[in-house]
């Protein structure tokens, strides 16, 4: 604010306006200034950060649901709640068929379709790396892995190469190290907000490679037997018309021994994600539904209380001949400088928090989350100051239209 | 003496956060068999933290022009810390990793907070006083 | 008084005004059936007991309050007829009104609260009147000035010379909490003079003010009519009644010679 009197109170060159005095008359009131620009912030910060929290949880939930696309697994022995963690929450693991199983599930009826692949967990490497799930899939008969790459690698995976997920740490040189073995990278993928993000793809017929590689390092993943036709689990998308359980059901049938085999529902796994997701979401929006109503409440108490305070003030303004729409300009330009500041503070603080830790907010909350594109974060940042502005105007329009009623000098009177 | 607590008492603050919380629970990976990068930008954002802690409770007891001068320092001190684990040290690749998930968001959003308040107390403290009291 | 076929020519024709209030389930007349002539020049007072009418009349002369019957016409023109705006500059720039209690801007200082009247509509500032323009040289230097000019601004320059005539100058940077009793009702006065105003309606212009105030106070309202601006003061203060032309008496709402 440059229009300051000088030393000797002589005026230097500028003067007061109309519309300077909105900022004026919120700087000589710093305190309730800077009460209402913390309300304002708090709608501001619950507004994005729940709406970014949810949208992301959405993008992690869909993307989940897309790279899922078998109805049933059939696992080994006691092996199900291993794949289960596998695909819910990405730790990684290593289990395989000991018997020739792999194939004779498939004669059963209502399997449509039917992959096999190879599950191996790396070793955590030296340094400052996360174990990574190693996944092996049969190019000939695959449906679920390779229609998503191929959305973002041209070509096919030869042998010995290997393709990364988003959270994997590739070298500079489009090397992995893996089992003290460099292997060729040549596709990364973009994120999926799920496990996948942390798996290597790889050719089936890569893994006797792989096993070999583990064996040289430390101890052989699986026993030599089985490196070649080693199948961890047999994915199946059933016919139109079955349901995943009864197919799992004319499993077991094919053979006795096969009661003991696990069975996985991927789809089972997405819709109990997509409940705790509901809910999580569903206790977000309230949560932020009451702090706003909580909020707009403050916000109209204290344009009220201040309008009573104030009316002395309008009334000398109606009265040196200000009319009433320059009041509400002055009303309307002090509730737009406080919410255009508390919502963009509101925005930055939600943002400092949301951004850097939005691995950590995925981990912790055990559900996928991906992060929305900066269009869809731009649009949220614009309808949240929008909304905070247009709330914080409204509630000032409200008391102004008190204010604007009783006659000026009767106001004034009232107020000796 | 309201101005002082405004430009000084954040920095001491934020300065004792960025020196203790590497330690605690931002702390680098554990288990390593060697020490990675993460735990030397551990060590290196403690250090700076003590910095800007001692800045801080050195700048209450200043004149104003002098507290300018140390809040520009801070903002400095500040931006150091936010490029130690980002550019300069780096933290562990693994997306997954302690480090990466936890230390690094908090070095760089304490590093955030602490260049905002550096800046607006130097800037507060560099405007000429006004006379219309 | 009152002549009809003149009241055009005059700049302030009250005619017939009364507003009723109801008080305990009773109606009874504030105001009741004045009439009142001013021409620019004219220094009129009203006298009379606190609770008479005198401020409900002057405040449906100023339009803040609507009479039950009769009419105000200023220039011309019927103040109750008038939408928001025209009424607004009609209180802005032909009208100074000084109130009887504190109405200085508390956010603002001594020299904004002046400067302020000036601002509110785009062909104020260049429309001083007599008041203003009698004693500002600067007034006229209007907006040829460059943006970075030292130079002062006009506006403000014309309150700081208003704030000189009411000797309170020196505390253009002060803000009115800062100030006397005394001292905010100078300021208040040199507020209504700002735009040059052809009538200044005045509630006890001093009121709280001290022997020499006060003849500072009225010796400046007499000049001011003998420049050519119609003054309307209530006041009960004997002394400031001497620098009126003539006094007048209200009494239960009735306006009479005395």
């Amino acid at each position: 604010m440059g229009r300051i009197a000088s030393e000797d109170g002589a005026p230097v060159n500028s003067h007061i306006t109309l519309r300077s005095l909105p900022a004026e008359n919120l700087r000589r009131k710093p305190l309730r200034t800077v009460a209402l620009i913390i309300v304002v912030m708090l709608l501001s910060v619950a507004l994005f950060g729940g709406s970014l929290l949810s949208i992301n949880l959405g993008n992690g939930m869909r993307s989940m649901e897309e790279r899922l696309g078998a109805d049933l697994m059939v696992v080994p022995q006691n092996s199900a709640q291993q794949a289960e963690a596998l695909l819910a929450n990405g730790s990684p693991g290593t289990f395989y068929f000991t018997e020739e199983a792999a194939s004779a599930v498939a004669k059963a009826d209502g399997v449509a379709q039917f992959t096999e692949q190879v599950y191996i967990s790396s070793l955590a490497a030296a340094c400052c790396a996360s174990k990574l799930q190693i996944i092996g899939y049969d190019p000939s008969t695959d449906f679920v892995i390779q229609p998503w790459l191929s959305s973002q690698f041209d070509g096919e995976v030869k042998d010995g190469q290997i393709v990364a997920g988003a959270g994997v740490n590739v070298s500079s040189d489009g090397t992995i190290e893996l089992y003290g073995r460099t292997w060729p990278v040549v596709a990364q993928l973009a994120s999926t907000g799920t496990s996948l993000d942390n798996s290597v793809f790889i050719n089936r017929a890569t893994i006797p490679s792989m096993v070999e590689a583990s064996a040289q390092v430390s101890h052989r993943v699986m026993p030599e037997q089985y490196e070649k036709k080693a199948v961890s689990a047999v994915l199946i998308k059933v016919a139109d018309g079955y349901d995943p359980h009864t197919v799992a059901e004319s499993i077991t049938k094919l053979d006795p021994s096969y009661k003991s085999l696990g069975f996985v529902y991927p789809g089972g796994i997405t819709s109990s994600a997509k409940a705790s997701l509901g809910s999580l979401v569903g206790y977000t929006a309230i949560f932020v539904a009451v702090l706003w109503v909580m909020g707009v409440i403050v916000l109209l108490v204290v344009f009220f209380s201040s309008v009573n305070e104030r009316k002395r003030e309008f009334a000398s303004l109606r009265i040196m001949g200000a009319t009433r729409g320059m009041l509400r300009g002055v009303i309307a330009r002090e509730a737009l400088i406080v919410s255009l500041a508390g919502g963009v503070t509101g925005v930055a603080l939600a943002s400092l928090f949301v951004f850097p830790f939005s691995s950590l907010i995925g981990r912790q909350l055990q559900l996928p989350y991906l992060q929305a594109g900066p269009l869809a974060v731009i649009g949220m940042i614009a309808v949240s100051v929008l909304c905070t502005v247009v709330v914080c105007m409204g509630a000032s329009m409200l008391a102004m239209c008190k204010l604007a009623r009783p006659e000026a000098y009767v106001t004034l009177r009232e107020g000796q | 003496m309201k101005n002082t607590v405004f430009a000084s008492l954040p920095s001491v603050i934020l300065g004792a956060l960025i020196a203790i919380v590497p330690q605690t629970f931002a702390h680098a990976c554990m288990g390593h068999a060697t020490f990675g990068a993460c735990h030397y930008s551990q060590q290196a954002a403690t250090g700076i933290g003590v910095v800007i802690l001692v800045l801080g409770i050195v700048s209450f007891f200043v004149a104003r022009p002098m507290r300018v001068g140390i809040n520009i320092a801070i903002a400095a001190d500040a931006l150091l810390l936010i490029a130690v684990p980002n550019l300069l040290i780096g933290v562990c690749k693994g997306q997954m990793m302690h480090c990466r998930m936890v230390m690094l968001p908090t070095l760089t959003v304490l590093g955030t907070l602490t260049i905002i308040c550096a800046a607006a107390a130097a800037w507060v403290e560099s405007r000429p006083k006004t006379v219309r009291q | 008084m009152g002549v009809e076929q003149t009241e055009r020519k005059h700049l302030l024709v009250v005619d017939d005004l009364t507003r009723r209030f109801r008080r305990r389930g009773k109606d009874f007349d504030a105001v009741s059936h004045v009439d009142l002539v001013m021409d620019e020049g004219d220094f009129v007072a009203i006298v009379g007991r606190s609770g008479n009418g005198k401020s409900t009349l002057i405040s449906m002369i100023a339009g803040l309050i609507e009479p039950t019957s009769g009419t105000v016409r200023v220039d011309g023109e019927i103040v109750g007829r008038m939408d928001d705006r025209t009424l607004s500059r009609l209180r802005n720039q032909t009208i100074g009104f000084v109130m009887q209690s504190q109405t200085l801007l508390s956010n603002l200082t001594v020299l904004d609260n002046v400067v302020l009247p000036a601002t509110l509509f785009d062909d104020a500032a260049g429309a001083a009147g007599p008041a203003a323009q009698s004693d500002v040289s600067g007034g006229e230097a209007s907006d040829a000035m460059p943006e970075d000019a030292i130079t002062p601004d006009p506006l403000n320059e014309r309150a700081m010379a208003l704030l000189e005539r009411l000797g309170v100058a020196d505390l253009a940077g002060s803000y009115p909490k800062e100030l006397s009793g005394g001292e905010m009702r100078r300021v208040s006065i040199a507020r209504a003079l700002m735009n040059g105003p052809r009538l200044l309606i005045a509630d006890e212009p001093t009121g709280d003010l001290d022997q020499e105030s006060t003849e500072v106070v009225m010796n400046l309202l007499r000049g001011l009519a003998d420049e050519g601006t119609a003054v309307l003061m209530v006041t009960h203060d004997s002394e400031a009644l001497g620098y009126a032309d003539y006094a007048l008496r209200m009494d239960a709402g009735v306006l009479s010679r005395p």
